[in-house]
């Protein structure tokens, strides 16, 4: 049985990044022309900005858990540290998922700090055979820990390795393989990396196993001239619609969300570019695989 | 090739450092080591993004955090200070928001920021409410326990507090000031006035800070260590001989503002 049907991983539609700006608008308490609740059919918080004790963090939490459909997705996991996983960053990760009680949660492959320092970034690993042994053995450590399925993110990177033995495709779907979790597949990234690595992103849609795409995440980059910088701050642009498209093809429908984290427009604006996401979908999709309430986006 | 342990350690190492990767010698041979470039960019330059990155979020971190030092340093010194901080003071802990932990002390400490109390003052401030913000809750005390304490009892009584209270104890009224620049405002410097005052979430998860007096302040520390009432009512006495005739204007005025959680009596 594959993966997703195993841990009977759901499709469900599309969401935006729920972030503190839009909060009024989610809950219903400030005027929002898209109608967000009938529009989103989910929304995905950062795991870590709910690991605290209590206060006014927690209570938006609950409202969002009352209102939407919730999928937890970290930034600070780690996973691919030489350091030991720690203890009670999971502890913390734990207490959010068991209160969401997702179908899955995610984070990146990637590392963010090192000999005790945290860079707060999503530092790239090296493709390697070393990387994919050390890095499965702690997502199936993690996965077991939490008790719900993993799901392992792309990112985009600004810097290839020397050590590098296979293109990054390779190392992802080897190591979801090795860890058995599922993939969050980020049609931005792929973009950015490539246009930064020159691989054609192609490539990376077309290699990747799909019965462990669980998630897909569409955002918008900075162009810097001589790199693209991931920044969630523009709209998705062309290049990466098409790249969703193409997935769309091989993955069929996959719960899709759409990030905005600097320069956050209003609710509505961002709101617009799930509409954009859901279009797209019916189109590739066709209309009776879209999920039920994807019919909102008409109004 | 590089073991993946040692990669790291010298990846995160050359992402914080203050100098450019390309301007010192150890980590622009390292970056020839580590990356691989392309057409238009050296491997320095890939390894740059990185550490690039690596202050402007701190940096930008730190002055959504401290809008109160960014002020009274400028711009340009503020960002000088944060590059200074995070060098003593490297991000230990997955959250970015403690980043901000040591700030307080490490402007009491370093040249020349110690010179000028206010400033650590002021990161004092700023860092308690962050705690507040998101300390753990609890319920607010059942008043209705009151009548059942004895009278001679109080003495032995231990008094839990709600875990987002935080005692400061201040050279300036840096609290006022820092409701000014939160309020968007350019206030001038303030005069330098020991201010000792409670950071506190409210029921309705609002901030707020209330001045205490020296006697007040010097009780509700005790008791926050854990001294029963009596013990801690001493201690006060020293300060203020009046402390007995106060402390049931004071008890009211902190269970109004949900500071007191619970009380105990030790057996």
């Amino acid at each position: 049985m594959n993966f997703k049907a195993k841990h009977k991983i759901p499709d469900l539609g599309v969401g935006i990044g729920a972030r503190a700006k839009h909060y009024a608008g989610l809950f219903g308490d400030a005027p929002a022309a898209s109608d967000p609740k009938a529009t989103l059919d989910w929304v995905e918080v950062i795991s870590e900005n709910f690991m605290v004790d209590g206060g006014r963090p927690l209570r938006n939490l609950e409202r969002l858990i009352e209102n939407y459909r919730v999928i937890p997705h970290g930034v600070s996991m780690s996973i691919g540290a030489t350091t030991g996983l720690d203890t009670s960053y999971l502890t913390r990760l734990k207490a959010v998922v068991d209160r969401i009680k997702p179908p899955w949660f995610s984070d990146h492959l990637c590392w963010t700090g090192a000999s005790g320092v945290e860079i707060h970034d999503l530092l790239p690993l090296p493709h390697t055979k070393e990387t994919i042994a050390h890095v499965s053995e702690r997502i199936r450590r993690v996965q077991d820990f939490v008790g719900v399925p993993f799901a392992v993110e792309n990112v985009s990177s600004y810097l290839a390795y020397k050590d590098s033995e296979m293109p990054e495709w390779e190392m992802l779907a080897e190591i979801a393989e090795k860890a058995d979790c599922g993939i969050l597949f980020d049609c931005n990234n792929i973009y950015v990396s490539g246009f930064n690595h020159g691989f054609d992103p192609n490539d990376y849609v077309d290699a990747m196993p799909q019965d462990r795409v669980v998630q897909m995440h569409l955002a918008g980059h900075t162009n810097k001239g001589a790199y693209l910088l991931d920044t969630h701050s523009d709209y998705v642009c062309d290049p990466v619609w098409d790249l969703y498209r193409r997935a769309l093809g091989r993955f069929g429908g996959v719960s899709t969300l759409i990030e905005w984290d600097e320069d956050i427009p209003e609710l509505d604006v961002v709101v617009g570019e799930a509409v954009k996401a859901k279009n797209v979908r019916a189109q590739m999709l066709g209309a009776a695989k879209a999920p039920a309430t994807a019919n909102a986006e008409a109004s | 090739m590089i073991e993946l342990a040692k990669l790291q350690s010298e990846f995160a190492t050359f992402a914080r450092q203050n100098e450019a990767i390309s301007d010192h010698p150890r980590s622009f041979k390292a970056a020839q080591k580590i990356a691989t470039g392309n057409a238009r960019m050296t491997p320095c330059d890939q390894l740059e993004v990185y550490r690039e990155q690596f202050f402007l979020r701190h940096v930008g971190s730190l002055r959504e955090d401290f809008p109160t030092l960014e002020l009274l340093l400028g711009a340009e010194k503020f960002e000088k200070m944060c590059a200074e901080y995070l060098a003593a003071a490297p991000p230990r802990s997955f959250a970015l928001r403690d980043a901000s932990d040591r700030m307080g002390a490490f402007l009491k400490a370093a040249a020349p920021y110690a010179t000028d109390p206010l400033l650590a003052d002021c990161a004092n401030v700023e860092w308690a409410f962050i705690e507040a913000f998101d300390a753990g809750d609890a319920p607010p005390l059942d008043v209705s326990m009151l009548a059942s304490i004895d009278e001679d009892a109080w003495d032995r009584a231990k008094i839990h507090f709600h875990p987002s209270l935080r005692f400061l104890d201040l050279s300036y009224p840096a609290h006022e000031f820092r409701t000014h620049v939160r309020n968007g405002e350019k206030p001038s410097r303030p005069d330098a006035k020991p201010t000792r005052i409670v950071a506190f979430r409210s029921a309705d998860d609002t901030l707020r800070w209330l001045e205490v007096e020296p006697a007040a302040f010097a009780l509700l520390k005790s008791l926050a260590e854990g001294k029963p009432l009596g013990e801690a009512g001493e201690s006060a006495a020293q300060i203020d001989p009046e402390v007995g005739e106060k402390i049931g204007a004071w008890f009211q005025i902190w269970t109004q503002n949900g500071w007191i959680s619970r009380i105990e009596i030790d057996s």
